[in-house]
């Protein structure tokens, strides 16, 4: 029998971040990395990725930063191989990288549209398959943690686009986990809340031309509507994630975890 | 915001907490895991030997335990057991709602007592001892952890298991309620709903289904019939995901109903 400790390790394995350069992506970094974990954090933007490896180093840790989109097949393929090549293998897959920009449904073009989806599903889906067969190849079974969104299940308004791709994510990680069980890949995701993040920030910003109110407005109207009466911080998500990651949660799979205050239960 | 350790996430020392159930099976398995982690657990069950068996082990392996006495199906044995963790530990941070029957019959022979006894421990002792424990907690004012055990067959219908999935099916519904209204007292409450898993309650029930008439066939479909990971769990696989719940990872998370199946219900 592990113990507890012994469960929340992950010396000697290597997890891939999407979208690891700021936000929730970053705090899943930072605690996989103190688990032990060696990671390779992936961002379209360089330079934040690289303050998280600096962050990770600087507290003893293992990490490597490489630009790479997380929308594209090319890019999965080569982010998988780099993780090889530096890690020599390949265990855990966070696909974190997301956005969603405010947009009301009657305004909200083709091209708005398949930017969220390409991103944030189909993204998910390249991802998973690529590392998948890495997987697959080493034999050694794996994790795979999707992040999906209290919006995947319940709609909030001027994020349709949004709605349906998370929707989407959250039937994709039990469709994966139902086909990759056998290969003893396990995949689940977490179904975040509103969790302040530099991108949720900025959401502020664009809820606010689009509706007129105050961001103190819209913090109340928010803080209302969630049980536990705030939001939640970058590393209560990651938390979860480390927790799906690693052996406490090995018969766990298909599994949504919400982690929202009980926004969900308002 | 301090980041605390991950270690400091799952330290429970100086915490008080009741498992319901706890002399056997999940229950059993619970209590080792949350006395691994720091806490002092108070062992309920109707079945005191087996509740004894579980203190000598934790006390054997230098934990802090204590057994008593309680059917979890009636709210003055609420009251009391409440009142013993104060007393014997000083406080109630974490409540484990995990005693529970789940005889097999087809429904035509459900009589209206079976029915009510089912009901009664696993839906309304949840109520009752929730209810018990979150006013010692209220007026401690430190908030708490309540974690109800579902089950898949609260989400998805087992055959020859009416009451059953009837009593796990409220218990989801209830763990969602009392998290809505206890979160202003930072109460969180969450299920864990497991699948298949071998313990001494789901080897009786075997034997017993089987006395009734049931077939194997019927019996092995109902029990390990569609695991995507093609094994049963272990009671230390519930067990971990309840350490989670209790524990400071999942200080965010309130009203979720966390599946631990293997898969089952993807299936
Ligand atoms: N913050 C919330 O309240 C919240 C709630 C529910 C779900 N989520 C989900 O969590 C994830 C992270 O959200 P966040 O708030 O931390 O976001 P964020 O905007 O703060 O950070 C996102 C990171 O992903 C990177 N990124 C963006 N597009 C990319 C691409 N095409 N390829 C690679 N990297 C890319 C960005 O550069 C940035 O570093 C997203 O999937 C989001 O949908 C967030
Ligand atoms: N084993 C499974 O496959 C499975 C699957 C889903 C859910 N569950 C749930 O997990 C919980 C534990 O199941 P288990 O398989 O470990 O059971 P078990 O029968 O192996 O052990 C149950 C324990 O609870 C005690 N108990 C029974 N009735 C009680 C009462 N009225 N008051 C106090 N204590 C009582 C028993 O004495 C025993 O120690 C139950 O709520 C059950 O419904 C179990």
């Amino acid at each position: 029998m592990q113990t507890i400790a012994e469960l929340f390790d992950l010396s000697g394995q290597s997890a891939l971040v999407t979208g690891g350069g700021i936000g929730i992506g970053q705090a899943i970094s930072l605690r996989l990395a103190e688990a032990g974990a060696g990671i390779m954090i992936t961002d379209i933007n360089l330079e934040a990725a690289n303050q998280t490896v600096e962050m990770i180093k600087a507290s003893g840790g293992k990490a490597q930063a490489i630009q790479a989109d997380a929308s594209s097949a090319t890019d999965a393929k080569r982010t998988a191989q780099a993780t090889i090549d530096t890690f020599g293998k390949l265990d855990i897959l966070v696909n974190n990288a997301g956005i969603y920009p405010v947009s009301p449904f009657m305004e909200t073009s083709e091209t708005l549209w398949d930017r969220v989806l390409d991103l944030n599903l189909k993204g998910t889906f390249l991802y998973t398959q690529a590392i998948a067969k890495v997987m697959i190849k080493a034999d050694q079974g794996g994790k795979i943690i999707n992040m999906a969104s209290v919006d995947g299940i319940r709609p909030t308004g001027l994020v349709a686009h949004y709605n349906a791709s998370k929707g989407g994510v959250i039937m994709l990680t039990k469709a994966m986990a139902l086909e990759l069980a056998p290969h003893r890949i396990l995949v689940n995701a977490v179904a975040p809340g509103g969790i302040l993040t530099p991108g949720t920030c900025q959401t502020g910003d664009e809820m606010q031309k689009v509706t007129g109110k105050s961001l103190e407005q819209m913090a109340v109207d928010i803080g209302q509507r969630i049980p536990l009466g705030r939001m939640g911080e970058p590393e209560e998500v990651a938390n979860v994630v480390l927790f799906l990651t690693s052996a406490a949660a090995n018969y766990i799979t298909g599994e949504i975890i919400v982690v929202d205050g009980g926004y969900l239960l308002s | 915001m301090t980041t605390p350790s991950i270690a400091e996430l799952f330290d429970l020392s100086g915490k008080g907490a009741i498992v319901t159930g706890g002399g056997m099976g999940i229950g059993q398995a619970i209590c080792y895991r949350l006395s691994e982690a720091g806490a002092s657990v108070m062992v309920a069950d109707v079945n005191m030997d087996a509740a004894n068996q579980t203190v000598d082990e934790i006390k054997n392996r230098g934990g802090k335990a204590q057994a008593i006495e309680a059917n979890a199906a009636s709210a003055a044995d609420a009251k009391k057991v409440v009142a013993a963790t104060v007393e014997a530990f000083g406080s109630i941070d974490i409540l484990v709602n995990n005693a529970g029957i789940y005889p097999l019959l087809p429904v035509m022979r459900v009589e209206e007592a079976l029915f009510d006894k089912v009901i009664s421990v696993n839906l309304k002792g949840s109520f009752l001892f929730a209810q018990t424990t979150a006013e010692a907690m209220i007026n401690a004012g430190k908030g708490g952890k309540i974690i109800n055990l579902a089950s898949v067959d609260g989400l998805h219908p087992n055959g020859n298991a009416t009451p059953y999935n009837a009593s796990k099916g409220g218990v989801i519904m209830l763990t969602k309620a009392l998290a809505l209204e206890l979160a202003p007292h930072k109460i969180l409450v969450n299920a864990v709903a497991p699948g298949s898993i071998m313990t001494p309650g789901t080897k009786n029930v075997a034997a017993s289904a089987l006395e009734a008439g049931l077939t194997i066939e019927q019996l092995s479909k109902s029990f390990t019939g569609r695991i995507p990971l093609e094994r049963a769990g272990q009671p230390d696989d519930i067990a971990r995901a309840v350490l989670f719940m209790a524990s400071a990872a999942a200080d965010y998370t309130t009203g979720d109903i966390l599946l631990v199946d293997g898969g089952y219900l993807l299936s």
